[in-house]
């Protein structure tokens, strides 16, 4: 006996269709209250795995939407229970109203992953498979979905087989020249060694490093926008998120402080955060929201620095644009308010913006397009959408080529093997595969070696 | 006509079979003051070397410092009896650099002999070893095929390739031990019906042949360490190379004959069905799983400083009598050899280790252990040190104290018996340094110190040795620091000795640690820049250097080896029901229910086991101990 979970399979924002997913013991009799086939029977009693038409009513018998329907008997279902599939119209108010019907019938909402946990515990997936599946579930991009999809089928465990191949081929000759040293095994070229380890190495950093751009299909790429007080940040915020009909939602705890909304821009999604205005001030609470502001500058792969560009240049101003400088992130010149007579001149690179006008909006978007190097990147599946697989790859990469500085600067094989053992370790992590046997294997298969 | 059985005595621990594990078992039980019966088919197979005459080597080095560290006797007997010593992988680094040493065979067997005979509470007795008694699930007793029945408390079995032993040689096939000794042939049955899983292994040796029928001249010398490095902490007097060994080739001709004989080869025809280990291949087998090389290279070994005959090592083969002595004879200055012993294959029964606790106490009997070749694995030294445990061990559960287990993160011992009873294994297992990853860290130039607290607590070892190494400890200390805080003023000179090793000069002071830690520096050639260095004993100078060199190294394993010690912390309650547990995969299921991890850490080693199963298994955990709570 399980507990019955409901939530929207879908993200949280405005589309055409929602998916509402029902899994639990109970979840026929929660989708037979909510859901009425036109065919007459309910849905339970309907051939499963087969998509039904029919109604969704609430508890009065009122129509709230016309929808698809699905369930799926035990054990052969997304989470291993049972499960049934709502498929009604787009929009947040509905999905909302549905699932509060579904709890009226007996389901409770679903924690986050919760889904996803179930199929892992029932032995629907297995590690990679269930971080895809949370990837794919937070993707709330077209292009994030794809990545998620192509990931499954382990276009990334391929590049990185091809890695773990040459780091084998490395430790099993230092294994074998060390544990069967009398036995006439060829030295490694320790001189050649250093450049195949920092090729290896370079191999690695550069699909850990796709986790940024993988990032912006995925969880998103964390922007703030900064500026002086009034400059016209909140404008600017709502005239990109409006157009893009995404949320806003309010921080807890911060609320007034900073603000954060999503919005897909060229199929990327971005994370805005609207941070206080930056002056010098003595107030406390002031300054401690400026101090989150500098925070969140710090924290954002990309600050849109707003300036406006009807008042002459201020000491804040100055402020704002060391501040952007400092944080290391891609930086976005943006002045305010073209729609009022300029004070001073547009520097070059720079985008100018009206959000009375909505000027200068579309052209903000292609220069965010083009600074997150969306153009040139193909979300083939080989990008590394999880965080916890770009961190091993990073320490893989770090392992690769701290073995080619030793060997460099002189230092003793011994100590070689242990970091090339150690960046297959890292790399194990992501595909699953263990090492030492492996490296076991390769010594035996390479090497005549045995007294 | 059957015996009549016979009251012969009681005694707290039986041993049976006193080759390398069984001599360190009876050992270590008896001078931890249980009353101890140490049974051999024959007494003059004592410490027998039936194949390589030589000690040590590659991980198997670290094993013999480790085991006489915790008090163990085969590096001292090692010390008395060797007769050439090498220091081996000395340009690879401090944590694979490793001793390995010629054996006068005889001269061993009888030190091990007369140690075994001299030790107090300790009984050695020739007789074959027919049945062990159990009563309620705990050993009981151990008979001989002679009628004596001994009552015990516990029981090691250290049978090596005795246990249904069957030599090959071509076609022909006999029952029998090793070098020619009676096989133990009443045990396996009785041992199977305690519901021990025996599986059958396979080995090899090679031909002995006399010195004085080949000719040597045409052979490139191996000689011994001008500065020999003793096995033995306590060893003062290094021993002194007595005899060298010589490398020679196989040539097209050699492999000519092999090839064309290949089909008498009991190995291809399926006439050895036991699993041979993969790094000890018979001479024919290299031939076939290496087409393309062209030579092989064999090494010539003295057996004794009072015998002829001469040990070829990696000749070893099952091919017929009458094949040997034809590509023996191919080899440079063999044209004449006369062959003593005729190289042969040995199968013997052996115990899957998965089946052992990791106290190498049995899981189907209490009081019931296992150590060396019948625990699958391969070598001397192995075997010594899974003697030494299982001896502490059961002599240990007899005066009611828990098991001492070593961990990976302490001992290449540890790493031995966690690899056996974790992963077990389908082919004789041998130590190598690549099956611990904690390398630097295990070394054996450390062995004594990383183990004192260990030494300390099992009491084996003498009070003088523990002072020792105390001592050793405090000057490594003393010695390191001062190397720490000693600094040098840029100078002329100092540049000058940098720069002519390769490495950069010095524009401010530097410490002399900081030097040390250069890659193209060592101890000794910083002696001219450091006149206060105190006298140090070169072991401990190989142990201060290693410390200070490799210090950030050390430092991250050391790291590692905490992480570890947190999952093994992690315990696993010994009653999971792991069939009951739908998230893990059936092979997971089946792995866990079978070996029982006792703590998450050794799940995770199980082989077959994915980062998948472990989490898996610790969030099925979790969500347990939340509805329990709840």
């Amino acid at each position: 006996m399980t507990d019955t979970i409901a939530a929207a399979a879908t993200p949280p924002l405005s589309g055409a269709i929602a998916i509402i997913r029902i899994s639990g013991s109970d979840a026929f009799s929660v989708a037979d209250r909510v859901f009425r086939p036109f065919a007459g029977k309910p849905l339970s009693a309907l051939e499963p795995r087969h998509a039904w038409y029919g109604e969704i009513t609430d508890s009065d018998g009122r129509l709230l939407d016309r929808a698809l329907a699905l369930v799926f008997p035990a054990p052969a279902s997304y989470t291993g229970e049972n499960c049934a599939e709502l498929q009604c119209h787009g929009g947040l108010t509905l999905v909302n109203r549905v699932l509060e019907l579904c709890c009226l019938a007996g389901a409770r909402i679903a924690a986050p992953g919760e889904f996803t946990k179930r199929a892992f515990l029932n032995g629907k997936l297995d590690l990679t498979g269930a971080e895809a599946v949370a990837d794919l579930i937070s993707a709330e991009s077209a292009e994030g979905v794809r990545n998620a999809a192509a990931q499954l089928s382990g276009a990334l465990k391929q590049r990185l087989d091809s890695v773990t191949e040459e780091l084998l081929d490395l430790t099993a000759h230092f294994a074998a020249y060390i544990d069967y040293t009398e036995e006439g095994v060829e030295p490694p070229d320790l001189e050649g060694a250093p450049a195949r380890l920092n090729s290896v190495s370079e191999a690695l950093r550069g699909l850990a490093e796709s986790f940024s751009s993988g990032r912006c299909f995925g969880e998103g790429v964390r922007c703030a926008i900064i500026g002086c007080p009034n400059a016209g940040k909140s404008s600017l915020l709502n005239a990109l998120v409006g157009s893009e009909r995404a949320i806003v939602t309010s921080i807890p705890g911060t609320t007034r402080d900073t603000i954060e909304a999503t919005v897909t821009v060229g199929g990327a999604l971005l994370r805005l955060v609207d941070t206080a205005g930056i002056r010098d001030t003595e107030d406390l609470a002031e300054r401690l929201g400026v101090q989150r502001s500098v925070d969140a500058a710090k924290n954002s792969a990309l600050i849109l620095a707003v300036f406006d560009g009807s008042v002459p240049e201020s000491e804040g101003d100055r402020e704002v644009g060391r501040l952007a400088l400092a944080s290391g992130a891609e930086v976005i010149n943006i002045f305010c308010k073209s729609d009022l007579p300029p004070a001073r001149p547009t520097p070059q690179g720079a985008v100018s913006v009206s959000t009375v006008t909505g000027d200068g909006v579309a052209e903000l978007k292609a220069e965010l397009t083009r600074r997150l190097g969306l153009g040139s990147v193909t979300p083939d599946g080989s990008l590394v959408t999880n965080r916890r697989q770009a961190d091993a790859l990073r320490r893989a990469a770090g392992s690769a080529a701290r073995a080619a500085e030793a060997l460099l600067s002189g230092l003793t094989p011994d100590v070689a093997w242990v970091d090339t053992e150690a960046a297959i370790t890292a790399v194990g992590e992501v595909t699953g595969r263990s090492v030492s046997e492996d490296i076991l294997n390769r010594i035996f298969e390479r090497f005549c070696v045995g007294k | 006509m059957s015996v009549t059985p016979y009251a012969a005595g009681e005694a707290d621990v039986a041993v049976i079979g006193a080759g390398h594990a069984g001599i360190e078992a009876a050992l270590a039980s008896a001078r931890l003051g249980a009353s101890t019966l140490c049974f051999t088919v024959n007494l003059d197979a004592v410490g027998n070397m039936p194949c390589n005459p030589a000690i040590g080597g590659p991980g198997k080095s670290q094993l013999v410092r480790e085991i006489d560290a915790l008090g163990g006797e085969m590096a001292r007997a090692a010390d008395a009896c060797c007769i050439q010593y090498r220091m081996l992988n000395t340009g690879k680094g401090p944590a694979v650099r490793s001793i390995r040493a010629q054996a006068d065979r005889r001269r061993y067997q009888s030190y091990m002999k007369h140690t075994l005979e001299k030790c107090p509470n300790l009984r050695l007795i020739q007789a074959e070893i027919c049945g062990v008694g159990v009563e309620n699930g705990r050993v009981c007793s151990v008979s001989t095929c002679t009628g004596a029945v001994w009552k015990v408390k516990a029981v090691i079995l250290a049978t090596g390739t005795f246990l249904n032993g069957r030599v090959i040689i071509g076609e022909y096939s006999r029952e029998s031990g090793p070098d020619g000794m009676f096989p133990a042939k009443e045990l396996s049955s009785c041992l199977e019906k305690l519901g021990l899983p025996l599986r059958r292994f396979k080995t090899g040796t090679p031909p002995r042949v006399n010195r004085l029928s080949i000719d040597l001249s045409k052979a490139e010398p191996q000689y011994g360490d001008e500065n020999v490095v003793p096995f033995s902490f306590a060893t003062g007097v290094p021993p002194k190379n007595l005899e060298q060994c010589y490398l020679i080739y196989t040539n097209g001709e050699t492999h000519r004959i092999i090839r064309e004989n290949l089909s008498r080869s009991p190995l291809f025809s399926g006439e050895i069905k036991g699993i041979g280990p993969r790094y000890c291949p018979s001479i024919e087998d290299k031939l076939v799983r290496f087409a393309d090389k062209d030579r092989h290279q064999l090494f010539v070994e003295p057996t004794g400083l009072d015998t002829e005959e001469l040990y070829i090592q990696g000749l070893s083969s099952s091919l017929p009598e009458e094949v040997q002595m034809q590509f023996l004879r191919t080899l440079p200055g063999f044209d004449h050899a006369e062959v003593m012993r005729t190289a042969y294959a040995i199968e013997y029964d052996c115990i899957d280790p998965l089946a052992l606790k990791p106290s190498l106490e049995t899981k189907a009997v209490s009081g019931l252990y296992g150590a060396g070749q019948f625990n699958g694995t391969s070598g001397y030294e192995e075997a010594a040190a899974q003697g030494l445990m299982a001896g502490i061990n059961a002599a240990r559960g007899v005066a009611g104290l828990s098991p001492v287990i070593l961990s990976r993160g302490e001992a290449y011992i540890g790493t031995l018996i966690d690899d056996l009873v974790t992963k077990g294994t389908n082919e004789p297992y041998r130590m190598m340094t690549s099956r611990s990853e904690y390398r630097l860290s295990l070394r054996q130039d450390n062995a004594d110190i990383r183990l004192l607290p260990r030494a300390k607590e099992i009491g084996l070892a003498r009070p003088e040795d523990i002072l020792r190494t105390e001592r050793r400890l405090d000057d490594a200390a003393a010695e390191e620091q001062r190397l720490e805080k000693t600094f040098l003023p840029p100078s002329e000179r100092l540049n000058e000795f940098l720069t002519s090793v390769g490495e950069t000069p010095v524009s401010t002071g530097i410490s002399l640690a900081a030097l040390l830690r250069r890659p193209k520096t060592d101890y000794a050639s910083l002696a001219e820049f450091d006149a206060e260095r105190p006298e140090l004993s070169p072991g401990t100078v190989s142990l201060v250097e290693t410390n200070v060199k490799y210090a950030g190294y050390i430092k991250c394993e050391q790291e590692k080896i905490e992480q570890m010690r947190r999952l093994e912390a992690r315990r696993l309650p010994p009653d999971i029901d792991y069939s009951a547990i739908p998230v893990l995969r059936l092979e997971a299921r089946q792995k866990f229910d079978r070996i029982r991890p006792a703590s998450v850490g050794q799940a995770s080693r199980i082989s077959g086991v994915s980062p998948a199963d472990m989490t898996a298994l610790i969030i099925w955990l979790d969500s347990n101990n939340r509805e329990e709570k709840a």
